[in-house]
C-alpha cells in the first residue's frame, strides 16, 4: 500500500513539474486608441493580494472597475450619476447588507486604509451603446457567490463591450492573480494608476440608493 | 494504512486549523461601514468557512477509514480465534 502510495506521489510530482516547466504562451493583448463617438473611459483594475498576506494568511487581492466620464454632460451608470469629467468605481463584493454590486469602495479603501497598492490597470474606451450593454448587465447580475465573484463579474463585464484584442479568455475559476497575469500582457498595463473617484460609497435599491461611509481608524 | 493517515492528519489538521481562526480573526477585525446599520465585509468568513468545512472533511475522511481498519481488524481476529 505504501509503495502505491509513493508510485501516486511521484507521478503526480513529475506531472506538476511537467506542467510549470511548459512555456506560457504569451498573447499580446493592444488597446484599440479612442475613437470619436466614445463617451466613457473604462478601467479594468485587478490586484493579486501578494502583498497584503500576513503571517501565512493569505489573501487573495481584488477586481475592480472604474468609469471616467469624458463628456461635458452627466452619465448614468447603473442609474448612478457621474458628473462630467468625475470617476465611478464599481465591484461586486461580499458584504452582509448587499451581496452585489457596491460603487465607489475601493477609492476610500485604498486612501484610508493603503490597500491595493501593487494593482495592474488597463483602460479601454466605450461609446453609447457599451455603455447599455454594461447597464443591461448590471442590471441582471446585481448578485455576489464565489463562483460569481469580483474577478469573473468584472472580467465578464469588461469583455463584453472589449474590442476583439482587448478580450481576455475567462477561466472556468476567474481569481484577481489571473486577472492580473493577463492585465500584464497589455502594453498599455499601467501599475498602481491614481484613482480619483471620491464619490459616496453605495448601492443600488429598489427605491434609490443606499448609501454608506467607511469606518476611520487611527493608524 | 491508519499510521500515514495519522501523520498526514497531524500536518494537514493544525495547518487547516490555523488558516481557518487566521481568516475568521480578519473578519472579526476588518473595517465596517457606517451607514443606516452597519455593513460588514463577509470575504474573509467566506474564506473561513470553506477552511472548516476542509477541516472537517478530513477529519470525517480519517474517521472512516480508521473505522473500517478496525472492522477488518476485528474480522480477521474472530477468524484466528476461530482456528
Amino acid at each position: 500500500m505504501m509503495r502505491q502510495i509513493c508510485i501516486v506521489i511521484l507521478w503526480l510530482g513529475i506531472a506538476i513539474l511537467c506542467i510549470s516547466c511548459q512555456k506560457q504562451q504569451k498573447s499580446q493583448f493592444q488597446v484599440t486608441p479612442q475613437k470619436s463617438t466614445d463617451i466613457l473611459q473604462l478601467t479594468l483594475h485587478s490586484y493579486d493580494g501578494k502583498t497584503e498576506c500576513k503571517n501565512f494568511i493569505q489573501a487573495y487581492g481584488h477586481t475592480f472597475l472604474e468609469m471616467t466620464n469624458l463628456t461635458n454632460q452627466p452619465i448614468d451608470v447603473y442609474q448612478y450619476s457621474v458628473a462630467p469629467h468625475a470617476s465611478v468605481t464599481f465591484s461586486w463584493w461580499a458584504v452582509d447588507r448587499h451581496m452585489g454590486i457596491w460603487f465607489n469602495l475601493e477609492p476610500w479603501y485604498i486612501d484610508l486604509y493603503q490597500r491595493y497598492e501593487t494593482r495592474s490597470s488597463v483602460s479601454i474606451y466605450i461609446d453609447e451603446n457599451d455603455l447599455m450593454t454594461i447597464n443591461t448587465y448590471m442590471k441582471e447580475n446585481d448578485r455576489y457567490s464565489p463562483f460569481d465573484n469580483c474577478s469573473k463579474m468584472s472580467l465578464t463585464c469588461f469583455n463584453l463591450v472589449a474590442e476583439a484584442q482587448e478580450k481576455i479568455t475567462m477561466p472556468l475559476i476567474t481569481t484577481p492573480n489571473y486577472v492580473v497575469s493577463q492585465l500584464k500582457q497589455f502594453k498599455e498595463c499601467v501599475v498602481a494608476k491614481p484613482i480619483s473617484s471620491y464619490g459616496e460609497i453605495g448601492y443600488r435599491t429598489k427605491t434609490g440608493f443606499q448609501f454608506y461611509r467607511m469606518e476611520e481608524r487611527e493608524k | 494504512m491508519r499510521k500515514v493517515g495519522n501523520i498526514i492528519f497531524s500536518i494537514i489538521g493544525p495547518i487547516l486549523l490555523y488558516l481557518a481562526i487566521g481568516n475568521t480573526y480578519r473578519g472579526i477585525t476588518g473595517v465596517t461601514l457606517i451607514g443606516e446599520n452597519r455593513a460588514h465585509f463577509l470575504g474573509y468568513y467566506m474564506i473561513a468557512s470553506a477552511y472548516f468545512a476542509l477541516l472537517l472533511m478530513v477529519i470525517i475522511l480519517l474517521v472512516l477509514v480508521n473505522r473500517k481498519r478496525r472492522k477488518k481488524n476485528e474480522r480477521k481476529n474472530c477468524k484466528t480465534s476461530k482456528l
